[in-house]
């Protein structure tokens, strides 16, 4: 499935209240398991990346612990969905926080940074996970679409126990 | 009560099984960890990680903290990490460059070569209790480097390091280590951290595990054949007659498939100035190695696979980490090197499509063992039909269990040895 980036050369400014309200939804969907949903939220050339350091981290130069580009999120959610993905049977059961929202704006739309806290729970464990995301967004019709989503893990330079599910 | 004694190996490790108590025995995780990790060379570091004067890095020989430091003179030392006064730690970072390492404790100072260099107040001990040039931090008994690879062993009385990696020293030569990548392959796109709640061996026999692939990571050939045009780790087809498996003694066990022509030709195409000045440089066959699927396991803790490495370190008989890292090349072209980034995302990240599969594996096995009633582990596959090598090893099909019989054999070689000595 693809999605449209509908990304218009149009600038519009995103207010803290709405940028919450977007983060809440793509939280709803992640924690809710509407993969497909959450894949609509997408850009076509949108990247979906998760550090593996805490400084200076550049994919081109430095391994990440995800480095999606919009074919690999699809086939992320392929794997999640139909798979079988075995670190995920059973799947984890996750509830996430996000606060600290901040906007601030840019040349092509707008940056959205945020905490976050992920309660995973599998196989009788519970875990949790922490960090900040970052999300540029790009106008999209009456909305927005992520181009480029960025979650930055305190435990990224950490041992880490399967990060199979979406961070 | 126990339904066998651990006491008798032979009963523990039989030619075509392995009792599952030795992936949950405590006190046979204690004699590996003596036995194994302390008699044998282990790999410690790669020499780009500690490529200046003064630079060091700090890792485990087993449970046991040790400093790979770099001198001012550019001689490589392992040390304990371990102050000879009360015991602390005096480095607790994992990589930096220091000219000395100073306890957190009370103050004692050593040089990155170990030389103990200051003591603070030092008048409240009598000469006979501080004679300071027998002080220094405690040196690995043995330290050497083959082709840029750091082992170090605790025990003086190993064989030197070239015999010992043996039959494997030519899998590392002619894929990994060759003098085309020798001098500017390094570590510097960094590391993931893998932990699974299971034994450590379950991850060196894996890593060497050419059955296991069709099934357990399924969805991974799917998504290859649905985009073949996207950047792929390079896991050979599951064709039994591209390649093999070996097991070479010292317990150095591989697993080795060669690509087809198509796929040489398309990375030529793919980065031609570079491949011609490699293939100019060094002949035809090295593109055929350097895309093949060679997972080299040099005993017991470092594993090469697919030009990533990877150590696994024991935490206990349930715990284990692996660190994986992507091998860059100096001198490839930029866009090279990124692939081998995306492709080592894909299928060895701790958020990728195979490596957390592999992990959940490993802990099911570990699930599956408390099931005592029967206690075996088959490592029968291809056992009847194994060709012996000249020089001790065995050459199996690239599916059969050649490489988990080989590792078996040296692990109970080792810890009779140990209970010997």
């Amino acid at each position: 499935m693809t999605g449209t980036t509908g990304a218009t050369s149009e600038t519009r400014t995103l207010s803290r209240s709405d940028a919450e309200d977007f983060l809440y939804h793509e939280a709803e969907l992640l924690d809710g398991n509407q993969l497909d949903r959450w894949l609509e939220l997408f850009t076509d050339d949108a990247v979906y990346w998760v550090p593996a350091r805490h400084d200076e981290a550049d994919p081109q130069r430095h391994v990440s612990l995800i480095y999606d580009d919009r074919g690999r999120i699809e086939e992320r959610i392929w794997r999640l969905s139909v798979g079988p993905a075995h670190a995920q049977i059973p799947p984890s059961v996750t509830r996430r926080l996000i606060t600290n929202v901040r906007v601030s704006d840019a040349e092509y739309g707008a940056v959205v940074r945020s905490n976050f806290a992920i309660f995973e729970v599998r196989k009788g464990t519970q875990r949790s996970f922490a960090g900040e995301y970052e999300h540029r967004l790009v106008p999209h019709g009456p909305g927005w679409r992520i181009r480029r989503r960025t979650a930055r893990l305190v435990n990224c330079e950490a041992p880490i126990v399967n990060l199979t599910f979406l961070v | 009560m126990r339904t066998t004694s651990y006491e008798d190996l032979d009963h523990l490790v039989q030619p075509d099984r392995v009792h599952g108590s030795v992936y949950t025995d405590p006190a046979l995780f204690a004699e590996e960890m003596h036995s194994i990790f302390g008699r044998t060379w282990v790999y410690v570091a790669h020499e780009s990680e500690i490529a200046q004067p003064g630079d060091y890095r700090s890792t485990t020989i087993g449970r046991q903290p040790v400093i790979v430091t770099r001198d001012a003179d550019g001689r490589i030392h392992v040390l304990l990490n371990r102050c000879r006064h009360r015991a602390s730690v005096v480095c607790r970072e994992r990589s930096g460059n220091a000219t000395f390492f100073r306890c957190p404790f009370h103050g004692w100072t050593y040089r990155n070569s170990g030389e103990l260099l200051g003591v603070p107040m030092n008048r409240r001990y009598s000469p006979e209790h501080l004679d300071k040039s027998a002080l220094g931090l405690t040196p690995a008994a043995r330290v050497d480097s083959y082709r840029g690879l750091i082992f170090a062993s605790l025990n003086p009385d190993v064989p030197d390091l070239a015999e010992h990696l043996g039959g494997a020293r030519h899998y590392l030569d002619r894929v990994f280590l060759h003098p085309a990548f020798e001098k500017t392959l390094n570590l510097s796109a960094g590391r993931n951290v893998h932990e699974y709640p299971a034994n450590w061996k379950h991850a060196i026999e894996g890593g060497v595990d050419g059955y296991h692939a069709i099934t357990l990571h399924e969805t991974w050939f799917k998504i290859r054949d649905q985009s073949p045009d996207r950047p792929h780790a390079r896991l050979g087809s599951r064709d039994e007659t591209i390649g093999y498996s070996e097991a070479h003694p010292g317990g150095h066990v591989l697993l080795a498939r060669w690509p087809s022509e198509g796929d040489v030709e398309e990375f030529r195409k793919a980065y031609p100035e570079y491949t011609s000045r490699l293939e100019s440089e060094h002949g035809s066959e090295l593109l055929r190695d350097f895309l093949g699927q060679f997972n080299v396991l040099i005993f017991p803790n470092l594993h090469i696979t697919l030009q990533n490495l990877r150590v696994i370190t024991p935490i206990s008989p349930t715990r284990t980490q692996i660190t994986m890292s992507p091998m860059l090349i100096g001198d490839a072209p930029d866009d090279l090197n990124a692939a081998r980034l995306r492709e080592f995302e894909e299928a060895f990240a701790t958020g990728s499509f195979i490596a957390p599969d592999d992990s959940e594996a490993f802990v099911c096995v570990q699930e599956g063992v408390a099931a005592e009633v029967d206690p075996w582990l088959l490592l029968s596959r291809g056992l009847h039909d194994e060709e012996r090598l000249p020089g001790g090893g065995y050459r199996g099909k690239p599916s059969d269990e050649t490489p988990q019989r080989g590792l078996f054999r040296e692990w109970k070689r080792l810890l009779q040895e140990g209970r010997a000595a």
